[in-house]
């Protein structure tokens, strides 16, 4: 039994887990070097040639998605907070409809009040127990007359 | 054995597959019943489940319109004589009230109901609605709420409120229920229904589960469109006044009923309308006879009698048949047709003026002056003073009198009854325009009862008296007018006279003309005296109707001095400086 370990190189520090072969021969997946060391080669060639243009797609499609993915989450936070706030303000509406109704109601009663104290049968029966007197001659004071005048 | 046996079955004849057939029916049935079902649902029904449907997520409510509002004139500002108020009702949940017999008992002592009627409510388990009491007090709210019982509920009402009481009565009418709404009935309400009640509007909006409308959907919004407000031309101080008067003139005589109008005779408008006795609108059900509901000041036609005479006399004078100084001689008595015609009381008076003729009121006078217009020429006199047709005042149920008897040209009889106020019906609106005729220099005024309508969006709209038309000539009114005051200095109708004040008028006791025979009531009279003041430059005229005084017989002891009464409250009230000595 072959008992094989793959350990870190360099700076890529990969574990793998122990494998075991199977009557002496080594597995096969055991072969291949680890994903990470493959993407670190794939880096080391883009290095030596082309840099600039790999780095400037890979900064593009990561603005690209990261603009729109921004703009979906932008215009739902926008939307929610519109339907809060329209709901907020509908709420308050019917708050002040309800005040303004209830100011309403409260003048009406104010003035249906007035109207039976200002009511001459009400007048006339407040004068009766004041022992007021009806008035039966009217005397015209002449305006011409010096009196009249002061 | 097995193909024996499976041959067999192959062979079976149609009836042995009953089973297979009954069931194929059944299924063919199921499907035709679930078909039809469908049919019902989807197609016949579609209507009533949409709206189901509607009713779950959408709130649709009809907005009712606020009812315009009357007014009294009151000096300068306004009186509120029909109002709108937010009262509140109790009502029941049957199914829902937990021991019904504990909270009658307390249902009953809070709202001061009889608390078996309350147990018969409550006692319908099936039963989802009862109404308890209308027009709850302040104190039943409050009481009713603190005990929060179960299945006992409260809801607001609107109730048209009339905080004057009884006043104007007849003029407002009031609002009642037809059996499926409340509509104006009588007076004002009813003759300005349809601008005072205003269109209705509707709300149509979805809602959440919980009932209450979500306000960020879209709603259908037609808005109600309020109705309009009345400014009368009636005076709140001089209609209390004249109901005053008018009240203890009646009981003062025992009289059946009464009726005074007071109108301006340059614009027509009525100032005051009374009639006695009255009812109280925010209680018409107590009414027991509803003929109290009438408006007799322009409903009910009488043969107005001597009061007629003036009219009579503004024609002889604009015809230039007469003067007040031209003369005749009264023998006591006119023959016609085989009937006799005497003067009131059987006296002869030998030569008099046509002055004296109304100071005495003779009839025999004013049959001469008849006589010398002619009868087409008078007919067109009375109905150009407005008798005979409808005088247009914006009230229900106006009467346009009777004048029938005029249309027959050769029947002089008719005629000449006519001329003193017999044989013609009319109504006390038509009587006070024709004095306010003579008043206002000759000219028929439309009377007005509406001054002003506020619409609701705040704009007022003034309205302007109306002109019918020219009836007799300046000249010709005024020389009436002086004989009327002849008639209080001199005649009948010195009682109606106010001290310091040029006063004219007439008065007139008429008999009441049996209903559905020929001839008049026994001892039934109607006293009335129509004037103005001051003669002038008359400012008021009056028309006061006394029906059947128990106690004196003529209009000089009863309507007279209602109309004194009432004529000196006015000049006193407009401040109209006195121009004679007193």
């Amino acid at each position: 039994m072959i008992k094989r370990r793959i350990v870190a190189k360099r700076k890529n520090f990969h574990w793998q887990p122990s494998v075991h072969s199977i009557g002496g021969k080594p597995a096969r997946h055991s072969l291949r070097p680890p994903a990470t060391a493959r993407h670190e080669r794939a880096g080391r060639q883009a290095l030596a040639g082309g840099t600039k243009i790999k780095s400037k797609q890979i900064l593009g499609s990561i603005n690209l998605s990261f603009v729109v993915v921004f703009f979906i989450i932008l215009s739902g936070i926008i939307y929610m907070y519109s339907i809060n706030n329209s709901a907020v303000k509908g709420y308050k509406i019917r708050q002040e409809e309800k005040e303004i109704s209830g100011l309403k109601k409260s003048n009406e009663q104010l003035r249906i009040k007035e109207a039976e104290l200002k009511s001459l049968y009400h007048i006339e029966e407040i004068s009766k127990k004041l022992n007021m007197t009806e008035l039966n001659n009217i005397s015209y004071i002449d305006e011409t007359s010096p009196v009249a005048l002061r | 054995m097995l193909r024996k046996h499976l041959n067999n079955r192959d062979f079976h004849s149609p009836i042995e597959h009953w089973r297979i057939y009954i069931l194929v029916f059944f299924i063919i049935l199921a499907a035709a019943v679930i078909f039809i079902r469908l049919y019902s649902l989807q197609v016949v029904a579609h209507n009533k489940y949409l709206s189901l449907a509607q009713n779950q997520h959408e709130i649709f409510q009809e907005l009712v319109p606020e009812r315009g509002e009357i007014f009294l004139k009151d000096g300068k500002s306004t009186y509120p004589l029909a109002v709108n108020q937010d009262l509140q009702m109790a009502y029941a949940v049957p199914r829902e009230v937990e021991e019904p017999e504990k909270i009658a008992l307390m249902i009953a002592s809070i709202l001061d109901i009889d608390e078996g009627l309350l147990k018969e409510k409550f006692s319908d388990e099936n039963d989802l609605f009862e109404i308890i009491k209308h027009k709850l007090t302040d104190e039943e709210i409050s009481k009713v709420k603190e005990l929060d019982l179960p299945g006992i509920y409260m809801m607001p009402e609107k109730f048209r409120y009339y905080p004057a009481g009884g006043l104007a009565a007849h003029i407002v009418g009031f609002v009642g229920s037809d059996g499926e709404k409340y509509t104006g009935r009588y007076g004002i309400e009813s003759y300005w229904e349809e601008e005072l009640h205003g269109k209705a509007g509707s709300l149509n909006q979805e809602r959440d589960t919980g009932g209450r409308w979500i306000s960020i959907t879209d709603r259908d919004l037609q808005p109600a469109q309020d109705g309009i407000d009345l400014v009368l031309t009636i005076s709140y101080p001089i209609q209390y006044e004249v109901e005053k008067i008018l009240r203890e003139t009646v009981e003062k005589h025992g009289a059946d009923d009464g009726t005074i109008i007071v109108m301006e005779p340059a614009t027509g408008k009525i100032l005051a309308l009374a009639n006695y006795p009255s009812f109280n609108p925010n209680n018409y059900s107590d009414v027991e006879d509803m003929s109290v509901f009438l408006n007799p000041a322009v409903s009910f036609t009488y043969e107005c009698g001597s009061v007629f005479k003036p009219v009579t006399m503004a024609a002889g004078i604009d015809d230039g048949k007469i003067e007040p100084d031209s003369t005749y001689v009264d023998t006591g008595s006119v023959h016609e047709a085989g009937y006799t015609i005497t003067n009131s009381e059987g006296k002869t008076y030998g030569q008099q003026t046509m002055t004296k003729v109304l100071e005495e009121s003779i009839n025999t006078g004013v049959i001469h002056v008849e006589k010398l217009i002619g009868n087409r020429k008078f007919a067109d006199y009375v109905k150009r003073f407005g008798f005979g047709n409808r005088s247009g005042i914006e009230l229900p149920a106006e009467s346009a009198g009777n004048t029938k008897n005029l249309k027959e040209l050769r029947k002089d009889i008719q005629f000449f009854t006519a001329a003193f106020g017999q044989g013609v019906a009319v109504t006390p609106i038509q009587l006070i325009n024709s004095y306010a005729v003579i008043a206002n220099g000759g000219k028929l005024m439309k009377p007005q009862i509406i001054d002003k309508i506020i619409h609701p969006d705040g704009t007022e709209e003034e309205i302007r008296p109306q002109e019918i038309r020219r009836v007799i000539s300046e000249e010709a009114a005024r020389k009436v007018r002086e004989m009327l005051r002849s008639v209080v200095v001199n005649g009948h109708g010195k009682r109606a006279d106010v001290p310091g004040y040029l006063v004219g008028g007439k008065t007139g006791t008429a008999q009441v003309a049996k209903v559905n025979e020929k001839g008049y009531e026994e001892g039934v009279t109607i006293g009335s005296f129509a004037g103005f003041a001051p003669t002038d430059d008359p400012q008021f005229a009056i028309l006061v109707k006394i029906y059947n005084p128990k106690d004196v017989q003529w209009a000089e002891s009863t309507a007279a001095p209602a109309f004194s009464k009432v004529m000196k409250f006015l000049l006193e009230y407009y401040k109209i400086k006195p121009t004679e000595e007193y």
